[in-house]
């Protein structure tokens, strides 16, 4: 079908292969410059430009014939006798999702913001919780430490009932936990303090010299 | 979208939508029903419609349309000798038509006016997905972006078929060009 080749060489036809990329400069600037010196050097070449510059305006002053009004009375004429249904307010929220370019994503930021936000906050809670259980099971251990001392001292073991419960177990459960172990280990705590104090009443009530009493845990 | 915001679009684009499926079809009666079948189409599935972007989707409509017709009437266009061609077609008709609306010409505007008819033919003589490139490149300005959205294909592959389709013609209409000289 192409008949180019009167007279041409290599150069010719890779102008012929790549005329129109060069056309609408979008060849590399190596072989857009190997083929505009070509060009300027091959009368064939660059008649065949002109060629390809008439066929575009050519393209380009193509006639843009209106449709005949019967086609748009038609889609109207469709369009009133299907019209949109469902109440309004519900077509402008379901609008709200499908049709606006603008919000949609801006809807989609907002929530991936918010989830961030969560994120963060719940991290924040659960390193709180994490800390406050940390620290009931020190007060604990420490009070258990001086009601030892005291009952060490007294010989008085203090009835108190303290719930067999370990924080370290506890503070190992899942997180729903946590909140319950922390207030448990505080009730422990108390008690523990309670133990201690009656402890120390009866250390008070025994004679003043009985040997090895330091000043310091009595105070306790 | 409401029914008056809709008619508004469709009287946007109706124009845009006729010239491309008028070209792709060279067949006046059938890219009128294509451009009716289009519109109604947009109009059931108008939730998916974006004002941004509504050109791109009516144009792949249309020629999804175009090329179901062309495939299910067999409409193919062949390579054909001067005087073995069909007779002139309306697109064809309706292009003096148009053409005559110009002031009258002296001989280089009349050989101008041939390549033109020529190009016209030529452009019915490409293959259906080259013919639609070149519509909506040359025709509707449209960017390489812009028709690779409507296409789905990747820029580059649009760029490569838009340069084929030209290369195309150039072969096709080059004994135009030399009888010109």
């Amino acid at each position: 079908m192409n008949d180019f080749p009167l007279h041409q060489d290599s150069s010719c036809m890779e102008v012929q292969d790549n005329l129109e990329a060069y056309l609408a400069d979008e060849l590399g600037t190596d072989l857009h410059a190997t083929i505009a010196t070509h060009v300027a050097s091959c009368s064939m070449c660059q008649d065949e430009v002109r060629f390809a510059q008439a066929i575009s305006g050519a393209l380009h002053e193509l006639p843009k014939p209106e449709p005949p009004p019967e086609v748009f009375n038609a889609v109207e004429a469709y369009v009133r006798a299907h019209p949109s249904k469902g109440p309004r307010w519900l077509h402008r929220i379901f609008q709200l999702f499908t049709f606006s370019d603008d919000l949609t994503p801006m809807l989609a930021r907002a929530g991936a913001l918010a989830c961030l936000i969560g994120i963060a906050l719940f991290g924040t809670y659960q390193y709180q919780q994490h800390l406050k259980v940390q620290q009931a099971s020190r007060d604990l251990a420490y009070a258990l430490g001086k009601l030892n001392y005291a009952v060490e001292r007294t010989g008085t073991v203090v009835n108190e009932k303290l719930p067999d419960v370990r924080i370290d177990e506890v503070s190992s459960r899942p997180f729903i936990q946590i909140e319950t172990a922390s207030r448990r280990a505080s009730k422990q705590t108390k008690g523990a303090s309670s133990a201690i104090h009656r402890s120390l009443d009866s250390l008070d009530q025994l004679p003043r010299n009985a040997p090895d009493t330091p000043s310091d845990q009595r105070s306790y | 979208m409401t029914e008056d915001k809709f008619l508004e679009l469709v009287h946007t684009h109706k124009a845009r939508v006729y010239q491309h499926t008028l070209y792709l079809l060279g067949n006046r009666e059938d890219a009128e029903d294509i451009t009716q079948e289009t519109f109604i189409t947009a109009w059931k599935h108008r939730n998916k419609l974006r004002p941004k972007t509504a050109h791109s989707w009516l144009l792949k409509c249309a020629q999804n349309l175009c090329f179901n017709l062309l495939k299910r009437d067999k409409f193919q266009v062949h390579l054909t000798g001067g005087d073995d061609a069909d007779p002139e077609t309306e697109l064809e008709t309706l292009m003096h038509t148009h053409s005559n609306r110009s002031n009258p010409s002296p001989d280089e505007i009349v050989i101008q006016q041939e390549l033109k008819e020529s190009v016209q033919c030529a452009i019915k003589k490409l293959p259906p997905d080259m013919r639609s490139v070149i519509i909506m490149r040359e025709l509707n300005g449209m960017s390489f972006k812009e028709i690779a959205e409507v296409l789905e294909q990747p820029e580059g592959t649009v760029k490569s078929t838009v340069f084929r389709a030209r290369k195309r013609l150039r072969e096709l209409l080059r004994p135009y060009w030399r009888n010109e000289e």
